[in-house]
């Protein structure tokens, strides 16, 4: 089996095909890392951002002063308070500044705790707890405790660091003037995907965009002709291997096991990819990163970064599991390369089309469709949208592995009565 | 063009193209079947609607008596819980209505709860609605009151027309283009990796010939295929559906106006858009199978490109580039619905301009191109 | 001219699969193209008919530039069986090249009896076997009575009814005026077909007519064959006994009729005289000594 597993990697991996996707792979890996590498927020950003803010106001309190020279009376006064009131935020400002320049991460928190938390109590005492204008008391509660979380475990925070820039699921109205809810909405949603070119923030970055629908799809191709190729079942090269000392299921299986083995072995690449340019351009990033799981009726807990990208991984791995079993399902039976890939891309197609119809049914979470928005699923964020908790990550995997088995099982069938029916 | 009808024959006659048919019309009726066994499901959803917009205003309710408690004199207050406590009552009386006779009735209910919301929300009270949201309700609901059209449900009917825009939505997203890729595929890449384009290069043709049959008997294959789901829609909808109307509603926006389009209308156009993209999807496949000379890159080289091209030109938000977008239709019930300074016709000629391109370096392309 | 090729050069790569290969055909006949595999006899004949593009040289076929895809009226290449379609039947073939080389479609009729394979015409090609996909290819490229006939192993996979058959077709056509190249692993066959043979070795070509060999193979049925051997041996001349006891000797070693007066003179008659001439297989042994030893 070990040396049949070998084989096929060799004929996969010297193929040109396989060779030239590898390549379109990194290169979209790395123009990705350009794209968030320039999106990044740098402290130096904020830093500047900073110091142009103190000084309009310090020139607008310095015209205010020369006003004040020629005023009398009540004008006088008002000018003076206005100046004073401009000087207490300037100073608070240089404050702010000074805890960048040091970046005291802890300190910059503590001010955006101290800041946000009286909010919670207030929106309890009125009963606003399930509420839809932003920020909610999810929104908040949620701000406050991962700031807490950031503080306590010293972890480097994603910039820029401010209220104005988080959102969740529960915030679906917003009033801003001269912007429609949907404008301002998608206006928030879009300050607060913040960007980090550090590798285990880049990694969850390019993962969100490959552990979908997509990604499966680009996985389906490396691997398309993996057993239509040797034209399985009909006059091939699968004869040299027939006409071996070898089983007919054993060929079917290790060329599964192969595509496996190979995928898992693009994804840790990714994964010692991501450390390098990480590493070498920006840094490490945080492992403890909190990453926030919604749960039922507006609560929600936080998972570490790390573990997160780990649980999205194994979810992935289920999901391409399942992807080449209808791969392999679709070989044996038309055992033609385009067929085998469009049927695989239709049965893909609709029954993620189709199964968001039946969201609301008792069954829906037994759907392996549901799943393919890997990042969503490890959130809960899909459970939320759909309003269904049954769509948890548990459920997915037993879903995505039970089917996959099942349609398996259906090859191997159907592989041993073609075998059957040729030598009758 | 004595090579078109034996290119047409060559998939006419092939397995592929018999099973291409029964899955079609096997995927119609079953979508049928399903719309018929959930149509005692379609109440248990809209009173499942109705309690949780219950819901929400009991949340409401508990907010507004709690700031209440802490200040009575609240006029604000006061007068959002009075307008909650009368969508409460209103939402009672339509959990009561579902399931009965009088649809009328019922939408000038559902209005007239829609009209309260609204008021509501201007009165800054919470809802998760939009107005966006409640406006298109309104008009949709108002538009069938007039024009004496029953509602349907939008997933689940059964009723001719509305059964139809489901399998053409279902065409029109990526529907078509995998049945055309499944079909047409491999037309060309396959007779190099069977070499059987040898026999074609060594026959007193010129070798043009090859790609213009190919490319017109892909596009009569293509007209095939959608005439017999169309046909077969018509007559499984016919016998085992329900009448309704052609004329039914839907809610589009031209200029940030609603308006409204029928649904004959939206399957015209939604078949027309597809049918264009379908074109430069032929035209790159014949393209891509003479480059590469085999199906797998083909398929591949072809699908991204339609991906990269759409999110390339998603980010571009500068209205008169639509013209020049080629990628536009692939998801194209927001071209038709959506028409916000824009047109839905706008990318048509950038597509045929396009495919008449790719055409053309096809034809140039396979006077030199070799079997290795 | 019927076939002229110049200083036809070919490039995989690095490597030269032909290297400069002429070839001048001026009368019809038939010509054999023989040489071991990988030799380039598949790339040559693909490079005449343009399905492959060469580096250097130039191919004219009845006095048309190769490229010209209307000499395909006139010439006809015979290729392996894969260029058939599963899905369509022989008679679809024979009347798609009837319809593009527009002849009317009673020559399939025709065209199927001359080949034998009337019963499974309409048949679908997927459920054909070997021969007759073999059978299928023939008919194909007869149907348009060419003036140059190209064929790749069109003896592959006959059985041989089949082979004795396809050979009758060949000379038939040859009688008729038609120019045939074949290139076949089978030199028995090519023996049978013609004299001419153009011998292909790491892609140069070497022609050679066999009748221009005088060499011939004498075997001598003797009435003593020990003393003969012993007045052969007096002579010095190889020479070897079969298992009939026929002595065979060639004759560029010693001149026959004074070796025949010597048996005479010591009254050993001779009871019978087998000339065999120098058959292609003899040639290619000659000629690919190297191959065949290591």
């Amino acid at each position: 089996m070990l040396k049949l597993i070998v084989f096929e990697m060799k004929k996969i991996v010297n193929s040109s095909f396989f060779r030239i996707l590898m390549i379109v792979f990194l290169l979209f890996f790395l123009a990705y890392y350009v794209y968030v590498y320039i999106n990044t927020e740098r402290v130096e950003d904020e830093i500047r951002n900073l110091e142009t803010m103190i000084q309009t106001f310090e020139q607008f309190i310095q015209e205010k002063e020369i006003a004040l020279e020629s005023a009398e009376g009540a004008e006088a006064a008002n000018i003076q308070s206005e100046i004073d009131f401009q000087r207490e935020w300037v100073a608070k400002d240089k404050a702010t500044l000074e805890l960048y320049e040091q970046k005291d991460w802890k300190a910059i928190l503590q001010q955006e705790i101290d800041q946000q938390e009286p909010q919670i109590g207030q929106m309890r005492y009125f009963n606003q707890t399930h509420t839809y204008t932003w920020p909610t008391l999810f929104t908040v509660e949620t701000y406050v405790e991962m700031s807490k979380w950031m503080r306590d475990k010293e972890v480097t925070p994603l910039l820029p660091i401010n209220s104005m820039s988080w959102i969740t699921l529960y915030d679906q109205d917003m009033n801003v003037q001269g912007m429609s809810e949907e404008e301002a909405l998608k206006d928030l949603a879009e300050r607060s995907d913040k960007y980090s070119s550090t590798s285990i923030h880049y990694l969850h970055q390019f993962f969100g965009l490959l552990f979908s629908i997509f990604g499966a799809v680009f996985f389906l191709f490396l691997f398309g002709d993996v057993v239509t190729k040797e034209g399985f079942g009909r006059n091939g090269s699968i004869h040299l291997l027939r006409t071996q000392p070898v089983h007919r299921d054993t060929i079917l299986a290790s060329k599964f096991l192969t595509v496996i083995l190979l995928s898992t072995i693009i994804l840790l690449g990714t994964v010692v990819l991501s450390m390098l340019t990480g590493v070498i351009f920006d840094g490490f990033g945080d492992w403890e990163y909190p990453v926030l799981i919604y749960g039922e009726d507006r609560t929600f807990t936080l998972i570490n970064l790390g573990t997160f990208l780990i649980k999205a991984v194994g979810m992935f791995m289920m999901i391409l599991l399942f992807c080449y079993s209808i791969l392999f399902l679709f070989s044996v039976i038309t055992r033609r390369v385009l067929a085998a890939i469009g049927l695989t891309l239709a049965v893909l197609l609709i029954g993620t089309r189709w199964s968001g119809e039946f969201v609301t049914s008792s069954i829906a979470h037994f759907i392996p469709f549901h799943y393919f928005q890997v990042l969503d699923v490890v959130t809960n964020e899909m459970a939320v949208t759909m309003d269904n908790y049954n769509f948890s990550y548990t459920n997915g995997m037993v879903s995505l592995g039970i089917t996959s088995l099942i349609v398996l099982i259906v090859t191997y069938g159907i592989s041993v009565l073609q075998y059957r029916n040729s030598n009758s | 063009m004595k090579l078109l009808p034996f290119e047409l024959k060559k998939i006419l006659f092939s397995k592929k193209f018999l099973y291409l048919t029964i899955g079609i019309i096997v995927a119609v009726a079953l979508l049928l079947v399903r719309n018929i066994i959930f149509q005692s499901y379609i109440q248990e959803e809209e009173r499942q609607e109705v309690d949780d917009l219950l819901d929400i205003s009991y949340e409401n309710s508990e907010m507004h008596q709690a700031i209440m408690k802490d200040n009575p004199d609240d006029e604000d207050e006061k007068e959002k819980l009075l307008i909650n406590s009368s969508l409460v009552n209103m939402l009672y009386d339509l959990r009561s209505m579902i399931g009965g006779e009088n649809w009328e009735n019922r939408l000038a209910l559902k209005n007239e709860y829609l009209n309260r919301v609204i008021e509501y929300k201007e009165a800054e009270g919470e809802h998760p609605l939009t107005f966006r949201e409640i406006n298109h309700q309104l008009a949709l609901n108002q538009k069938l009151i007039d024009e004496n059209i029953p509602p349907e449900n939008e997933t689940y009917s059964i009723a001719l027309p509305n059964f139809m825009k489901q399998i053409v939505d279902l065409f029109i997203y990526f529907g078509a283009i995998i049945i055309v890729l499944l079909l047409i595929g491999e037309i060309m890449s396959s007779e190099f990796e069977n070499r059987s384009v040898n026999l074609l290069f060594t026959q007193p043709l010129k070798r043009t010939h090859i790609i213009t049959s190919k490319f017109f008997g892909s596009i009569i294959l293509y007209m095939l295929t959608t005439a017999i789901m169309l046909a077969s829609v018509f007559l499984i909808g016919t016998i085992f559906g329900e009448k309704g109307t052609f004329d039914y509603p839907l809610i589009m926006e031209r200029n940030h106006e609603i308006q409204f389009m029928s649904i004959s209308e939206y399957i015209i156009l939604g078949i027309t858009v597809i049918s264009v993209t379908i074109l430069l999807i032929i035209s790159l496949c014949l393209l891509y199978s003479l480059l590469f000379k085999n199906t797998l890159p083909t398929l591949f080289a072809v699908l991204a490109t339609l991906l990269a091209g759409y999110a390339l030109t998603a980010f571009i938000t500068w209205n008169p580039l639509a013209w020049f977008n080629p990628f536009q239709y692939l998801l194209p019930e927001e071209i038709i619905l959506f028409q916000n300074d824009s047109v839905w016709w706008q990318g048509i000629f950038i597509i045929l301009a396009l495919t008449i391109l790719f055409y053309f370096i096809a034809r140039q392309k396979v006077k030199t191109s070799k079997v290795d | 001219m019927i076939i002229n090729v110049e200083g036809l050069k070919k490039r995989y790569k690095k490597q030269m699969v032909l290297k400069g290969i002429d070839m001048k055909v001026d009368s019809p006949q038939i010509i054999a193209l023989v040489g071991p595999n990988g030799s380039g006899k598949t790339t040559l004949l693909n490079c005449m008919t343009n399905l492959l593009s060469f580096n250097e040289g130039q191919v004219e076929l009845l006095e048309k530039k190769h490229t010209d895809s209307s000499l395909f009226h006139e010439v006809s290449y015979l290729q392996d069986n894969r260029i058939l379609y599963g899905s369509l039947t022989g008679y679809d073939h024979l009347k798609f090249i009837c319809s593009v080389q527009k002849l009317p479609t009673s020559k399939i009729k025709e065209v199927a009896e001359r080949v034998g394979m009337e019963s499974y015409l309409k048949k679908r090609v997927r459920n054909y076997s070997l021969g007759m996909k073999q059978h299928l290819l023939l008919a194909m490229v007869i149907i348009n009575e060419p003036r140059l006939l190209l064929m790749d192993e069109p003896l592959n996979g006959l059985d041989p009814t089949s082979a004795i058959n396809m050979r009758r077709i060949l000379l038939e056509l040859h009688d008729e005026g038609t120019t045939i190249m074949v290139s076949s692993h089978n030199l028995d066959e090519i023996d049978r077909l013609t004299n001419t043979i153009y011998f292909m070795k790491d892609g140069a070509l070497l022609k050679e007519s066999l009748e221009d060999f005088s060499t011939k193979k004498y075997l001598l049925t003797v009435s003593e064959v020990e003393r003969a051997k012993v007045i052969l041996e007096e002579q010095e001349v190889p020479f070897t006994v079969n298992k009939d006891y026929q002595i065979g000797f060639e004759d560029t070693v010693v001149d026959v009729q004074t070796f025949i007066d010597r048996l005479n003179e010591n009254d050993i008659s001779i009871q019978d005289i087998e000339i065999q001439k120098i058959g292609a297989e003899k040639r290619y042994r000659e000629l690919f000594e190297q191959e065949l030893s290591s």
